[in-house]
């Protein structure tokens, strides 16, 4: 017993510090999600609203569209980082020329501030200034104005996403692909398997695990994205960038209207833990069945 | 099946040279055990014949064919690893059946094959199992028949007992055995265990540092060996070694007396502890340092000078410690060896 009280008493300062920092503001977000609280209403102070929040929310189309936006950049970026991340992660786990060099540069990104990364490619685009909007329509005669064109303006979200993240893609994958046990992948080659069939039947079901994991950090990540899309593109034009983390900043801050914005926090939120559920389902459940 | 040849076969890595101009004839249906402490080039050697590692110069020949650069895909061997290698995320029918899906089989045939190979190592109940599910025996059975299912030119084996526990491996090499007898088939094999090596070889390539040191039958090998670490490394316990001189055709020292040599000059003596009687009469003589029963023979010690020897006696037999004995063999049973070079002088 008293075993059991000291190590109650060791952990007690990080529980108090979860606490405080975790537990508590989840649930005031909770509890104010059922009030209708807004201080620029003719009655600002918080009174009980029920379920009323969450029932306009399923009719905003505002909303709705937040969420569809989210749900594609999502799609992009994960897909393509892990494409392009596996893809170097390959080149790098060989002896190719110049490999330290071109890693450390590969990896730069992830040292930059998120809201730097949107600084500076606020700088590479802004027409008359940047040098891609320049470029691109010197060269290819194309007119890039990202507060102009919603397709310009998503495209280069994505690609400033996959720009910051891949590096820490491809140094994941790296490290699960050095691991890989040699004999196996020998077996393979004389059992007769091509190159593709190696990579197929037996490195990706090695690979499993760790592609999980990094698939599970970047799509929580992809899908609360808000810094870097603010610097860039303030979530313009018009509403065409504007994911569901920069949608519910908007309701909360400029409009003060705390309790609906506490509502879609937490739709935000189940819609994460559902995703990444059926993700873990759709990667795993399908083998154990057969088992 | 088919003959495998390597003709001045080298490896390198740099200006590290691993294996030294190998030149080897493999026949048809041969049982080849390639024997050797780590590090000798037994497995760089066998890696090379399966097309895994590169050969720095030299040919290998395959049923006549030069293969020394071709994909291991193109060779038609198939091999068993020491840790069997097997894919964990397939069952054990997957498994056996993998190099049949990869050769884009028939699903009809692929079932009628893996079932016939699963059938050859006793394996049609687990055909739906994992190989977490299995025990180190039946994996190794996996490893076989997935070895078997494809009619491969040359089996190559790696030193594929070692992860089994002992009694486990006395059973299985009596399998493997068998199995190469009852199929015909070539078979290379890697061990640093010599018991294996005698016990299944037509022929066994001991090798040392990189180089030859013998090929012959398990009999030449034992009895015939053509220098000290040949001698030395077969045989539980190694043969006996003593130094000396020859003169006049007799060698001697200060504990043997008149034994015939070849040549005359500073020589190593070597015999075998069973092939020694005791005699009041013998030739030779030692202390006894100590004695160690076994159950089935008891080995005494003796100390003979600077030399300690091992002599194998009645299971029975029990002498003091510090007594002197007498003993003799058979001069036939002596063998010589060059005290400077360590080759064997007939």
């Amino acid at each position: 017993m008293r075993n059991s009280t000291t190590g109650w008493l060791l952990i007690a300062p990080t529980l108090f510090i979860l606490f405080i920092t975790g537990l508590l503001p989840f649930l005031y977000v909770l509890v104010v999600s059922f009030f209708d609280w807004n201080t620029f209403a003719v009655n600002p102070d918080p009174h009980f609203s029920g379920v009323e929040n969450f029932r306009r929310l399923v009719f905003d189309e505002a909303f709705l569209y937040s969420i569809w936006l989210t749900l594609k950049f999502t799609f992009f970026v994960v897909t393509s980082q892990l494409v392009i991340g596996f893809g170097l992660a390959k080149l790098l786990s060989r002896n190719v020329p110049f490999k330290g060099v071109f890693r450390t540069i590969h990896t730069l990104p992830l040292m930059v501030a998120p809201i730097a990364v949107g600084a500076t490619w606020r700088l590479l685009t802004i027409p008359g200034l940047g040098p891609i909007p320049h470029f691109l329509q010197k060269w290819f005669d194309v007119s890039y104005i990202l507060s102009r064109f919603p397709d310009q303006a998503f495209i280069t979200v994505v690609l400033m996403d996959i720009w910051h993240w891949t590096p820490l893609v491809t140094l994941t994958l790296l490290a699960g692909l050095s691991n890989l046990p040699r004999e196996p992948i020998e077996q393979a080659r004389i059992d007769g398997a091509r190159e593709w069939q190696i990579f197929w039947d037996i490195i990706l079901p090695f690979m499993k695990p760790v592609l999980l994991t990094t698939v599970f950090i970047r799509l929580m990540d992809a899908l609360r994205t808000v810094d870097e899309v603010w610097m860039l593109t303030g979530g313009g034009p018009g509403a065409e960038t504007r994911f569901i983390g920069l949608h519910i900043w908007r309701v909360v801050f400029p409009k003060t209207d705390y309790g609906y914005g506490s509502a879609m926090s937490l739709l935000a939120l189940y819609m994460t833990i559902v995703i990444c559920w059926l993700l873990y389902v759709a990667m795993t459940g399908m083998k154990d069945n057969k088992q | 099946m088919s003959s495998v040849t390597l003709q001045s076969v080298e490896k390198s890595f740099g200006q590290l040279t691993i294996l030294k101009a190998i030149d080897l004839d493999i026949e048809d249906g041969e049982f080849l055990v390639l024997l050797g402490p780590s590090g000798c080039g037994k497995s760089t050697t066998m890696r090379m014949i399966a097309g895994l590692e590169t050969i720095s110069s030299g040919t290998l020949m395959m049923g006549g064919k030069d293969v020394t650069n071709t994909h291991p895909r193109e060779r038609n061997v198939a091999m068993v690893f020491q840790n069997y290698a097997l894919y964990p995320h397939m069952t054990v029918a997957e498994n056996i059946g993998y190099p049949l899906k990869v050769a884009k089989a028939s699903k009809v045939d692929r079932v009628q094959k893996v079932e016939e190979a699963a059938g050859k190592v006793d394996l049609l109940p687990y055909l739906a199992r994992y190989p977490r599910d299995l025990s180190g025996g039946q994996r190794q059975r996996v490893a076989l028949a997935r070895a078997l299912v494809r009619d491969p030119a040359v089996f190559l084996l790696d030193e594929p007992l070692s992860n089994l526990d002992a009694k486990l491996r006395v059973a299985m090499r009596a399998e493997i055995k068998h199995l190469q007898r009852s199929l015909g088939v070539t078979m290379i094999y890697v061990t640093h265990d010599q018991i294996e090596a005698m016990t299944l070889a037509d022929r066994v390539v001991l090798l040392s540092d990189g180089e030859i040191q013998q090929v012959g039958t398990p009999d030449q090998i034992y009895d015939d060996p053509d220098n000290l670490f040949v001698a030395g490394f077969i045989g539980s316990p190694s043969m006996n070694f003593v130094s000396g001189q020859a003169t006049g055709g007799t060698f001697s020292t200060e504990k043997v007396t008149g034994l015939k040599a070849p040549i005359d000059g500073m020589l190593t003596l070597g015999f075998r502890a069973e092939d020694v009687v005791l005699a009041e009469d013998g030739r030779f003589r030692g202390t006894v340092y100590e004695v160690e029963p076994t159950g089935e023979a008891t080995y005494v010690v003796l100390q003979m000078d600077k030399d300690r020897v091992i002599l194998r006696c009645d299971k029975k037999y029990r002498p003091e410690l510090g007594v002197e004995l007498h003993f003799d063999i058979a001069d036939s049973q002596a063998l010589f060896f060059s005290a400077e070079t360590g080759k064997r002088i007939r």
